[in-house]
């Protein structure tokens, strides 16, 4: 019951989450293609996404939202990752969970992450 | 002393009008009631001569005759029948007064002197008229009436003041007039006017009415729309770049920031710590400034968002004091002990953020101190928050300026780091909450302070 | 034209001036009378009747001026036949033929003037008459219509009216 998803385009940053998700027994799969993203969640199921926002051709919020449309999806829990702050105002819009700013606090990723992961 | 350009704009040209018909009217009623007082003065000399032309005739036959007392009897019937002639004379040829007849009271002086050979002459308010008595030809004698005026006086009278009661009348139907003619070239500027201070007031972008004219009027509020739309299209590209830029910079922060931050979990030899930790404290203060500038920039741009809601402020106190406490190795943060049991009206996260910046200086001012403290003050309308140090101070002089964009003080032999811009976003969010923000310092040490209105209080008000 | 002083005071002056001032009134009176279709002449012909010192007045006034513009000829009646070509007469109290008798061989178109008492209402058209001392005239306004004349109001109003 403790499988992310994590998306960004930014393949540091994509690693670094991956890193610190996967040495906190969280079981990880990352992609940087956010067009992967539906074929992922077939496959992966998991129990949580963490999104980035801007990932250069789309708008994390809008697919947050197709997410939440579609049926096979619209259970799992989003939290939203961006370097804007204003973010956090589009959580409810875009039927998100929670939000997490970039640059993180490691524990404060952690956190949230296990707070939505269930 | 009431300056004529400090008049508004629809009275300067009320004013104006006004004072235009006025003059007009004035000059136009002036003139008129001229003309007609020297129309009356003619038409009375006019009828004048000819009663003494007539008298002239009829009183050949009384000097060729001898006969005065014919003439004085048509003297006297005069009187009755133009009451307004109070001395009526016939001379003969000698100029030796033949018949006279004057009104009771009236002082006998030498008539042809007062007209010096003229054959009228208008004098003290009376008409004196002279017409040679010929009988073929031959000058026997003269006429002279005496004419008193003071029906003239009173028509004068009469017609200054009905002029001034048409003056009046003039008066107010200009102003009526003015006052509805005046709002087709006021209204259209005063709506330029009333756009601009709405623009200054709240500092959002907006265009004047569409306005078709060709007139000057026309082409400055065509020339303001295209500026607006120029300043929002700059302000557009400003933020974008702000945004941009400031994604740009947090995302290889974030990469920083993190992998540093594993590093320091991870690394256990002590220097190698001490250096990652080193290197972690930089990237939060690089973090800090990115943030700081973003927020500078929104309040700039008047685009610094609250979200208000209601939240508890000692769970805050509580957090950002642990929060604070947790990065701090130097100074001990303590904070009063009693609960402030209120629920503030504001955005939590900016209050937050008021509070750690505020934190934060304490610290860095007091550097060989070990001490901050958190102290309430609870009034029946506000909540005074004090964050109290023991290190250098604020000099009196400075003490306003240090709320200032860019303001770091260089009467500080230390170097403090930072762009300056802390204590201007605080003081900004504070007064988006209709609150205050001040320090108190008197050598050693500063207090600084700020408050919040409390939910009941009358100055609470929806801010954003 | 008037000799003497201005209010015509009879008592100070003596006969000739009195004479004088008959004369101018007698040069005024007929510019106020309307001879009409009579005196068609080219001569105004004024008869005195009796020897009177105002036929030298007369005749002074007669050298300088015309009476309705005509040449003036004074000449003295002594008898019936004078009186004929007259346009005016005077009667002086020198006359010595009687009042009727004048009257009587006056033809219409002929202005008799007198200068005694009670003549007007005997027939003459103007009687000089001295009232407080001022010389008026009296004026028949039978006489001067059988006379077949006309006298202007302007001259009546000062006359005193006898009938």
């Amino acid at each position: 019951m403790n499988k992310i998803l994590v998306v960004d385009d930014d393949v540091d940053i994509l690693s670094l989450v991956e890193t610190i998700l996967s040495m906190n027994n969280f079981d990880v799969q990352a992609i940087s293609r956010w067009e992967d993203i539906y074929t992922k969640m077939d496959e992966f199921k998991p129990n949580l996404v963490l999104l980035d926002v801007m990932l250069g051709g789309a708008d994390g919020r809008d697919i947050c939202k197709n997410l939440h449309l579609d049926n096979k999806t619209r259970n799992i829990p989003v939290v939203l990752f961006s370097a804007n702050p204003e973010m956090g105002k589009y959580i409810k819009e875009c039927m998100a969970q929670d939000f997490v700013p970039k640059p993180f606090d490691i524990s404060n990723l952690l956190k949230t992450v296990k707070t939505y992961v269930n | 002393m009431l300056k004529f350009n400090d008049i508004s704009l629809r009275n300067k040209l009320i004013l104006m009008q006004v004072f235009t018909s006025v003059v007009v009217f004035g000059i136009v009623f002036g003139v008129f009631i001229i003309t007609d007082a020297n129309s009356y003065k003619q038409r009375k000399v006019d009828s004048m001569v000819s009663i003494a032309k007539v008298l002239g005739t009829n009183s050949i036959s009384s000097i060729q005759f001898q006969d005065p007392e014919s003439a004085t009897q048509m003297l006297q019937e005069l009187q009755t029948v133009s009451p307004e002639i109070i001395r009526s004379e016939i001379t003969n040829k000698e100029g030796q007064v033949f018949a006279s007849y004057s009104k009771a009271g009236t002082e006998t002086f030498s008539i042809p002197q007062i007209l010096h050979g003229k054959s009228y002459s208008f004098v003290a308010q009376q008409l004196f008229v002279s017409n040679p008595i010929k009988s073929n030809n031959e000058v026997i004698g003269n006429v002279y009436l005496q004419v008193t005026l003071t029906e003239l006086q009173r028509i004068k009278q009469y017609k200054y003041e009905l002029a001034f009661i048409l003056l009046l009348v003039a008066l107010v139907f200009s102003f009526l007039i003015a006052v509805l003619v005046q709002g087709y070239l006021s209204t259209r500027l005063l709506n330029l006017v009333n756009v601009v201070r709405k623009i200054r007031k709240t500092g959002e972008i907006t265009k004047a009415v569409e306005d078709k004219g060709k007139d000057e009027i026309a082409t400055l509020i065509q020339a303001f729309n295209k500026l607006m739309d120029e300043i929002r299209e700059n302000q557009k590209k400003k933020d974008e770049f702000i945004g941009i830029a400031s994604h740009e910079l947090k995302t290889p922060l974030t990469s920083i920031k993190g992998y540093v931050e594993m590093l320091n979990m991870l690394e256990q030899d002590p220097q190698k710590k001490q250096f990652v930790k080193k290197a972690l404290n930089n990237i939060n203060k690089l973090e800090s400034l990115v943030k700081d500038l973003l927020d500078v920039s929104k309040i700039q741009s008047g685009q610094l968002q609250l979200e208000m809601k209601e939240f508890n402020i000692d769970e805050l106190l509580n957090e950002t004091v642990n929060a604070s406490q947790m990065v701090s190795e130097t100074h001990r943060i303590v904070k009063q002990d009693s609960p402030v049991n209120e629920m503030i009206y504001g955005d939590r996260q900016r209050i937050e953020q008021v509070l750690l910046n505020l934190l934060s200086n304490a610290i860095k001012y007091s550097p060989g101190e070990n001490t901050v403290i958190l102290e309430t003050e609870k009034t029946e309308k506000e909540l005074i928050i004090k964050i109290r140090d023991y290190g250098i101070g604020v000099a009196p002089e400075e003490q306003t300026n240090i709320f200032e964009r860019f303001y770091r003080s260089n009467k500080v032999a230390v170097h403090i780091s930072g762009f300056g811009l802390g204590l201007y976003i605080c003081r900004d969010i504070i007064n988006r909450h209709s609150g205050r923000i001040w320090v108190e310092s008197a050598g050693k040490g500063s207090v600084f302070n700020f408050s919040l209105p409390l939910k009941h209080s009358p100055i609470q008000q929806i801010h954003a | 034209m008037v000799a003497g002083s201005l209010t015509g005071t009879i008592s100070a002056q003596n006969a000739q001036q009195e004479a004088n001032l008959k004369a101018a009134f007698i040069y005024n009176f007929t510019k106020y009378i309307d001879w009409g279709s009579y005196n068609r002449d080219s001569l105004f012909i004024i008869g005195v009747a009796g020897d009177s010192p105002i036929m030298q007045s007369l005749n002074a006034i007669a050298a300088a001026d015309r009476i309705n513009n005509k040449r003036v000829i004074v000449k003295s009646i002594n008898t019936g036949a004078d009186i004929a070509d007259c346009d005016l007469i005077f009667i002086s109290n020198k006359c010595r033929m009687s009042l009727n008798y004048i009257l009587s061989k006056t033809r219409p178109g002929v202005l008799t003037v007198s200068e005694q008492p009670g003549f007007a209402e005997a027939g003459t058209a103007l009687n000089f008459v001295v009232v407080n001392n001022r010389l008026k005239f009296e004026a028949n306004l039978k006489a001067i219509s059988a006379a077949g004349l006309k006298a202007g109001s302007q001259l009546l109003k000062l006359a005193i009216i006898v009938d």
